[in-house]
């Protein structure tokens, strides 16, 4: 079955890609309240909101971790721009925020919606008005179309062979699998589930593996991401202001709408990189929160690398432990700051004091060295997930969404223990999400296998 | 001289006894007329009804106040559920019939059945008034006017026998073909293809030996298809399994050369699934033996019908391959085995309601619309018959969906897709699979069958009352808890001892049945056990139940946005042209349908409906902005 509807809730992040002051993620259909509701820690509920009504809270992922402070606005049918009930939530803009929350709605089973589809829902709602439907129905044949041509074309040879192969292999043990079922009584040496299982699970871990290129693929496509870390006074700012070459980083905290991290993008040989500072360990050592750690662990943990600045003046500490910690088994740069505090002769000392690890030696104040730090930033992107040596990177979301869904099918399937109608149904499921990247595979496929290698009939 | 009805009916077969008994039903006076009377319902195959996807197809006929069901009861000799030991989705009944027995009961009972006529006669031409067809003629000139009329002419249009070189113009072995009635349709603009089946040789019960053969007994209790049977099978007979092998394979190749099959005498394309026994030994060659069942005819009858020996070779090879064969070296063939071709109309020609696009009124089912199968057949009849009479009283067409009914998946396949062989239902065919079971075939179409007045206050009444009683079982075991220990089976798989679980809980795990649930409390042993299945069943599958679910909401409303069948898809701008041509060659029915159609991609979906959409705002009138905005 293909995958177009248009009685279910979809999402989107609303402003376009880039560095504003803040960000929209929108969500339409019937659900929209419910899902949002369910991330919601708010003074007030949502769910019996109003439409043209916003509250402020705060948005925690299904597993509990801090997403952002927001703004949500509820619109109730049919008085929003689609027709359907609506929320749009207002959150930091930047590349982590907006992009956290949508992942999070799509966990919750809400659609990533295509091009142009809130405009065609509004239409198809009456919201739009008659005139313009000439103009609707252009943009939606070019919308399919060409989203579905230029995933296409996004896929490399090597990608659509490999998912092909991967489709052919689900043909073939759908086929095996409908044979016991629907030819139950021919005379035919059927293959044991266990033998059915096997390859199910060698296909599981080949199209994870594949998965993976979706990584690596995003780094090219959406940028590489780098949090920088430290205690307190260790120069993260600085060094971030380094960075950019400028003061834009410069915050001035205002109560109340204190912002939980800066992020900032430049390119470094045409790689684009966002540089996160995690601000959560500002406050002073002694009230290092659980909720600082929290937020540092978040911005970290979404990063492909991590920036971990040390003080030689102040040494290594326990503030420096919590730090380490935090960080715990991410890609990681140990960074000495502050190298112009001191002569040569004297640095090398402190270099072999705790932490004993440090890579690169730097002041963020003076730039000396910072260029280095870029240059192996730039060189642990290349070698991150083998973006280099990995021949299939999957930049497209939904090829990468696909492929999940397949692989959660299949998992399925092999931890099922139900019969094997339940295993083809399973199979026939991956099988459709594959067939979502490629084009659709037909149960009449399946029977002209069963029939070209099976000799079926009384 | 001219008779008018509201409904004729044009074949007796397993189509046109269905859309006669059912449209009898809904309709004044409805017309069987067919060219042999004591051969209405005749089994033109193997003597057998029902089996996987088909025995859910005569549950459904059945469920939707249908015959073929409770015929096959009374004729039937030997009833089994296949597919056992797999999971209740997949598990189909099947029952060997009494031949003779059936045509028999059929007749029996649908002389019968009031506002039903029968007469015996050949049409060869049609009478029509426009667009509309209001009437057929009879070979002796004989003109009948019916309101609409249901055409059900199996394999009997031209049709052409062939036993090596030899072809005989036939309908079925030693029977007249109906010639004429094709070419008067084709000058309507109906288009018609050719296609071809088989069937094995007949053999005399007296000259098998079955100690050489493998016995395969029925079930215990006998497995019933009809919901209105309240009777026991008391003595099954037996099938008996045989083999053919490398000498068998030998001789068959030797008459290779005097195959119409391979000589490409034969034009007509022939199904895949049931293939001849020539075509079997060719194409696989590295098989060594291909397995044959010996089916009985009927009780007082000692013929057998060698299934899985379909072949058209000359009469001689069938008859030295046949003696090869253990348990038949001594055996004498009453009737060798043949091939017949015969014309059929391709269904991208009608509409899910069965109705011609081109004539209306007119409409085709069974065989004629390049299906295959007695139970394909009768699904195809009754629908025919209830949209007929529909379209007479001008109410609303009657369409399954395919998350509903096989019957659904069955017509909605012919009328989306380009059929180039002899089609036939697998359970594989459905993606709802698991919804659409014998055994909820009542829950899912007795509404309907209620709705057009098809079944009895008492079945409605007795079909509500089993449903009650199922969804308070289901909650009342969710309610009782016991120890892992109770049940075997837990007990092996649950490691903690301690921690209890709903009795519905454990039914939920492959391997504990009902059974085991009977074992520990007596309220639930006390039902009957078919509710007691259908509880079960229900537990089993309530996950998976559940997704199927929400994916035909997921695309439900697709299936309920109807389009309209004038529309001009080629002036639509925006669509790919493929699709075009698609759609305006199968006309679909609804979004749900186009959408199922090769050619056709979500970006055609998504301009169809918006144009859908846009010609619902047209015809509203130009008022719709302004009703929205009071909406605000």
């Amino acid at each position: 079955m293909r995958d177009f509807s248009m009685n279910d809730t979809i999402t989107a992040i609303a402003t376009p890609p880039g560095e504003g002051a803040l960000a929209i993620v929108r969500l339409s259909g019937a659900r929209a309240v419910e899902v949002v509701h369910k991330l919601w820690h708010g003074k007030s509920t949502l769910v019996k909101l109003k439409g043209g009504n916003a509250r402020y809270g705060r948005l925690y992922s299904t597993s509990g971790e801090f997403l952002d402070e927001v703004v949500a606005v509820v619109m109730r049918s049919p008085n929003s721009y689609t027709g359907e009930d609506t929320v749009e939530i207002i959150c930091h803009g930047g590349y982590l925020s907006s992009r956290k929350i949508l992942g999070e709605f799509i966990k919750l089973g809400i659609r990533e919606a295509e091009r142009g589809e809130f405009t065609l829902r509004a239409f198809l709602n009456n919201r739009i008005d008659l005139t313009r439907a000439e103009a609707v129905m252009d943009m939606v044949s070019a919308r399919a179309d060409k989203a579905y041509n230029a995933a296409l074309e996004q896929l490399s040879g090597k990608l659509y062979d490999r998912v092909n192969a991967g489709i052919d292999e689900l043909k073939e043990l759908l086929s095996l699998t409908e044979l016991g079922i629907d030819f139950a009584e021919e005379d035919i040496v059927l293959s044991p589930d266990e033998e059915i299982k096997n390859r199910v699970r060698e296909l599981s871990s080949n199209l994870e593996n594949l998965s993976r290129g979706y990584h690596a693929g995003r780094i090219l496509n959406e940028g590489f991401r780098v949090a920088i870390t430290g205690k307190v006074n260790v120069g993260k700012s600085s060094l971030l202001n380094t960075i950019l070459g400028s003061d834009r980083a410069i915050v001035t905290e205002i109560p109340g709408t204190t912002r939980d991290s800066i992020s900032e993008s430049v390119s470094i040989n045409g790689m684009e990189v966002h540089f996160t500072d995690t601000a959560g360990f500002r406050e002073g050592v002694e009230s290092i929160e659980e909720e600082g750690i929290r937020r540092a662990r978040d911005i970290i943990s979404a990063s492909d690398l991590t920036i971990v600045l040390f003080d030689p003046v102040t040494g290594f500490g326990d503030d420096d432990r919590i730090v380490l910690d935090t960080v715990g088994e991410n890609e990681k740069i140990m960074v000495m700051n502050k190298k112009d505090l001191y002569k040569d002769s004297e640095w090398e000392r402190l270099v072999n004091n705790p932490p004993r690890e440090i890579e690169i030696s730097i002041s963020a104040l003076t730039g000396e060295n910072v260029d280095r730090l870029l240059n192996a930033v730039y060189e642990r992107a290349l070698a991150s997930d083998d973006i280099i040596n990995r021949e299939i990177l999957i930049t497209n979301r939904r090829h990468y969404n696909c492929l999940r869904r397949a692989v959660e099918e299949l998992e399925n399937a092999l931890s099922s223990s139900g019969g094997r109608e339940i295993l083809a149904e399973n199979l026939r499921l991956a099988l459709n999400h594959l067939g979502e990247i490629t084009g659709e595979v037909t149960t009449e496929e399946i029977l002209n296998s069963i029939f070209d290698n099976f000799c079926i009939g009384k | 001289m001219t008779v008018k009805y509201d409904i004729l009916v044009v074949g007796g077969g397993h189509a046109g006894c269905e859309a006669a008994y059912i449209a009898a039903k809904m309709a004044d006076s409805v017309l069987l007329i067919t060219g042999d009377k004591r051969a209405l319902g005749r089994m033109s195959c193997n003597p057998a009804m029902g089996g996987l996807a088909k025995g859910q197809l005569v549950k459904e006929i059945d469920a939707l106040g249908g015959i073929m069901g409770e015929i096959t009861d009374l004729a039937g000799v030997q009833f089994r559920l296949l597919n056992r030991s797999k999971g209740p989705a997949v598990r189909s009944t099947r029952v060997q019939c009494d031949r003779k027995q059936y045509e028999y009961e059929m007749l029996t009972k649908l002389n019968r059945v009031e506002n039903l006529e029968i007469i015996e006669n050949m049409i060869t031409d049609v009478i029509i008034d426009g667009n509309k067809i209001i009437g057929v003629k009879t070979g002796d000139g004989l003109e009948i006017c019916g309101k609409a009329i249901i055409i059900t002419a199996g394999t009997f249009l031209n049709g052409i026998t062939h036993v090596g070189f030899e072809t005989t113009p036939a309908g079925r072995y030693g029977e007249k073909p109906a010639v004429g009635l094709t070419e008067k349709l084709n000058a309507l603009g109906i288009k018609s293809g050719r296609l071809k089946t088989g069937t094995p040789p007949r053999i005399d019960g007296n000259t098998i030996d079955f100690e050489k053969t493998k016995i395969q007994y029925g079930d215990n209790p006998a497995p019933l298809f009809s919901c209105r049977s309240d009777f026991e099978i008391k003595d099954q007979m037996t099938c008996y399994l045989t083999y053919t092998n490398e000498k068998t394979h030998e001789i068959i190749r030797g008459g290779i050369d005097r195959s119409p099959l391979f000589r490409g005498i034969i034009q007509g394309i022939g199904p895949r699934y049931c293939p001849s026994i020539e075509d079997k030994v060719v194409r696989f060659e590295e098989k060594s033996r291909h397995q044959l069942f010996l089916e009985p005819e009927g009780r007082d009858n000692d013929e057998y019908y060698l299934n899985g020996f379909s072949s058209s070779l000359p009469e001689d090879i069938q008859y030295r391959a046949m003696k090869t064969i253990p348990g038949l070296e001594e055996a004498r063939m009453n009737r060798p085995g043949y091939a017949i071709e015969y014309d059929y109309f391709p269904s991208s020609q009608i509409k899910p309601t069965m109705e011609s696009k081109i004539m209306d009124n007119l409409y085709f089912a069974g065989q004629v619309n390049g299906t295959s199968g007695y139970e394909e057949a009768g699904a195809q009849g009754v629908m025919a018959g209830i949209n007929a009479v529909l379209k007479i009283r001008k109410e609303e067409p009657f369409v399954l969906k395919r998350s509903e009914a096989y019957i659904g998946v069955l017509i909605d396949d012919l009328t989306t897709r380009d059929i180039d062989e002899p089609y036939r239902l697998f359970t594989s065919r459905a993606e709802y699979r698991l919804m659409l079971r014998e055994d909820n075939a009542r829950d899912r179409l007795g509404a309907y069958a209620r709705k057009f007045g098809l079944i009895s206050d008492g079945e409605y009444k007795e079909m509500l009352e089993t449903r009650k009683i199922v969804e308070k079982e289901k909650a009342r075991l969710s309610r009782i808890f016991i120890f892992p220990a109770e049940i075997e089976r837990v007990r092996e798989l649950r490691e903690d001892p301690e921690r209890k679980l709903s009795l519905a809980e454990a039914l939920k795990i492959p391997g504990v049945t009902e059974g085991d649930i009977c074992g520990i409390d007596g309220e639930f042993a006390g039902i009957p056990a078919r509710i007691r299945y259908k509880v079960e069943t229900e537990i089993k599958y309530e996950g998976y139940i559940a997704r199927q679910l929400k994916e035909i909401e997921r695309f439900g409303k697709y299936e309920d946005m109807r389009l309209d069948e004038r529309t001009d898809y080629l002036q639509i701008k925006g669509l790919k042209r493929e699709a075009a041509e698609k759609l305006e060659k199968f006309k679909p029915y609804s979004l749900g349908q186009a959408s199922r159609i090769a050619g056709v991609s979500p970006g055609d979906i998504s301009v169809l409906l918006v144009h859908v959409k846009r010609m619902q705002r047209a015809n509203q009138g130009p008022d719709v902005s302004r009703e929205t905005s009071k909406n605000r």
